[in-house]
């Protein structure tokens, strides 16, 4: 069957599910319509199924797809990939009933899918001439953050499990700071072939290191001392060497086409949350939740949606340009994100509707649009009738 | 219009690539941080009470005053090496009767530490900020010196016979053949030497009690004042990369136009996904 002929396929289309079930329960305990059921936090269960649900399928659909065409190596599909779909929905099972089954029971069928994942991406990783590591490197760590949250909540370790979806959302940007070195050659290739402009691309490998290096730093900070002026300073040092990478878009007219602008955007965002974050820390009057939100909401989410219809228009066979139904997503994740992170600021008092549910509802409108979109492409063989 | 939208873009690209060095330097400070956790305001404060420090030591007038001098201790010194040193060297370079006289003299005083200078000129002319200007004059003039001398060694005699024999005016010889050989030899050895002329003025200010950042750095030294002192290497440092940055860097880049890659290479051909 189709859907099970590529990493991508399932998991993108699972993905706006679990995007959407992330925010479900926010806008009824902020206006007051209902209680948490137990459990856990609200804000820690939401962060969680965002960071370690939501952004963890997009990068399974990634990896799974990007890895085999990296290493020339046969992809997963069939009864293995249907297992790793099926771990990860026990795992947002597991949360939902969170409160209802005994805690060490959603550990357990939450901490199984990203090790799953790492596994099935190894074979080929070693059967590989070149191996490109960095990313299941970054995975592992990102599976033991999970696993150390779940510890942390059972009481099982001294480490207030908040901070690991700060390590675990660091640790995402990061992937994306490493991932960007092999993407935006290819969508700046594009975007000036498309504008009739001189294909040249430059990219720098020393702003892309400094870029993932500091991310990887401060996860290591926001683990040790989330709320420490050390954090503070790594956090800004962070959110310059992005903006430094900024400059690698900026490529005149080309840099419009949604390829670019949308990485472009992502970047502006993680450099406003590292930032803000940043300056938060070190006693500036800004809403650190509010920040976190322009790089989990912001950054985050924008370079997911990016990466997800290219991905999926390319690996279906369907090439550039990109559609213009492209900006449609981003343009709701990003008008969620500036409310999600203006609103506390601006006007605190209006949080439970324009701060919560609005934005909340916008990122559902953006990603049932997106699944309505791309579904068809996602169930359907490829156009140029090859496999995969 | 086309070539000022360039060199605008260029200016951009310029101030764009400070992030970089934002994200080092900001990283240091969180060494910093992590250092004044670990030992303390008297061993090292930390950058935001040091900053802090800094801005009401401005706001009560002593900062700008300080550092007018101490530019103008090192600017003065430095700008004398400049001109004894480069003739010299000029000389040097085109006589190897001159090389043989000079060399040893700008060796033995390469040899002679900075400090050394300090105390004769502190005998000399006494603690002013002539004493000052002197030491710097004395240490970076061998430095430009040995530039000078090398730019002017390595002038290449056929280019010269060359353009004798094309008729090119010696106004153009000079702006087009000399001077930017010669630049690329100077222009290094001038950046040293600036860089030093800062250390040694605020170090000379340091023991003459002559004014500027130094004799800031004394006073909050006999406080034992660490914080201030900190302020005090936090202007310095501020004086540093505002030179660097914002006139060095600039003009390395502009000189060095050639060094750059010919457009059309380096090409990335490497990604996919």
């Amino acid at each position: 069957m189709t859907l099970w002929a590529y990493g991508f396929r399932p998991f993108f289309l699972i993905l706006p599910v679990g995007a959407i079930a992330a925010v479900l329960p926010l806008p009824v305990l902020w206006l007051g319509l209902g209680g948490s059921g137990g459990g856990m936090p609200a804000g820690l269960w939401h962060g969680h199924e965002q960071v370690f649900g939501f952004l963890s399928a997009a990068l399974a659909g990634f990896l799974l797809t990007a890895l085999p065409s990296w290493t020339n190596t046969r992809p997963v599909t069939g009864t293995p990939l249907k297992a790793l779909v099926a771990l990860w929905l026990a795992g947002r099972l597991g949360f939902w009933l969170d409160g209802a089954l005994p805690s060490w029971l959603v550990a357990g069928l939450d901490a199984m899918f990203l090790p799953a994942l790492l596994a099935t991406t190894l074979p080929a990783l070693l059967g590989a001439e070149r191996k490109p590591w960095e990313l299941p490197a970054a995975l592992a760590l990102l599976a033991g953050a999970n696993a150390a949250f779940h510890l942390g909540r059972l009481g099982l370790i001294d480490l207030p499990p908040e901070r690991l979806l700060y390590a675990g959302l660091d640790l995402f940007l990061m992937m994306i700071a490493i991932a960007s070195g092999r993407i935006l050659p290819v969508t700046l290739r594009s975007a000036l072939t498309e504008t009739g402009a001189a294909v040249m691309v430059r990219l720098a490998p020393g702003r892309r290191h400094l870029a993932s290096v500091t991310l990887g730093l401060l996860a290591i900070a926001e683990l040790i001392q989330p709320h420490g002026p050390v954090t503070g300073w790594i956090a800004l040092a962070a959110a310059c060497a992005q903006a430094d990478r900024m400059t690698e878009m900026h490529i005149g007219r080309s840099m419009l086409r949604p390829q670019v602008l949308l990485f472009h955007l992502a970047h502006a965002w993680m450099v406003v949350g590292l930032g803000g974050v940043g300056l938060a820390v070190l006693g500036a009057p800004l809403d650190v939740t509010a920040m976190r939100h322009a790089l989990g909401l912001g950054a985050a989410a924008f370079t997911v949606l990016a990466v997800m219809s290219i991905v999926t228009l390319r690996h279906t066979g369907r090439a550039f340009p990109l559609p213009g139904a492209t900006w449609v997503a981003p343009a709701l994740v990003g008008l969620a994100a500036a409310l999600r992170v203006g609103v506390p600021h601006l006007a605190p008092q209006a949080m439970a509707t324009w701060g919560v549910t609005v934005p909340a509802v916008l990122w559902a409108a953006a990603f049932l649009f997106w699944g309505w979109r791309f579904a068809r492409w996602l169930t359907a063989p490829r156009a140029d009738g090859q496999p995969g | 219009m086309e070539e000022g939208r360039g060199r605008a873009l260029r200016a951009l690209d310029y101030m764009w690539g400070g992030w970089g060095a934002a994200s080092s330097l900001l990283l240091l400070t969180a060494l910093w941080e992590a250092g004044h956790a670990a030992y303390g305001t008297l061993v090292l404060p930390s950058p935001r009470d040091t900053v802090a420090s800094l801005w009401d030591m401005s706001a009560a007038g002593k900062v700008l005053p300080a550092i007018l001098e101490t530019s103008r201790n090192a600017l003065g010194g430095f700008l004398s090496a400049t001109v004894a040193g480069g003739i010299l060297g000029g000389m040097a370079g085109a006589s190897d009767m001159m090389r043989r006289l000079l060399q040893p003299i700008a060796t033995l005083l390469l040899g002679i530490p900075a400090i050394a200078w300090v105390v004769l000129a502190l005998l000399w002319f006494g603690g002013t900020g002539a004493a000052v200007s002197f030491t710097v004059l004395i240490t970076t003039a061998p430095i430009v010196f040995a530039g000078a001398a090398q730019g002017a060694r390595t002038l290449d005699g056929s280019l010269r016979r060359m353009a004798r024999s094309f008729r090119v005016p010696a106004t153009t010889l000079i702006r087009d053949v000399y001077l930017p050989h010669m630049l690329s030899y100077l222009f290094p050895a001038l950046a040293t030497g600036l860089a030093l002329s800062w250390k040694v003025t605020v170090m000379a200010e340091l023991l003459s009690g002559a004014g500027g950042i130094g004799d800031g750095l004394a006073v909050a030294r006999v406080q034992v004042d660490t914080v201030k002192a900190m302020a005090w290497v936090l202007a310095v440092v501020g004086l540093l990369l505002a030179v660097e940055y914002l006139m060095l860097e600039p003009i390395r880049r502009h000189l060095q136009v050639w060094r750059r890659e010919m457009p059309g290479s380096g090409d990335i051909q490497a990604g996919g996904f």
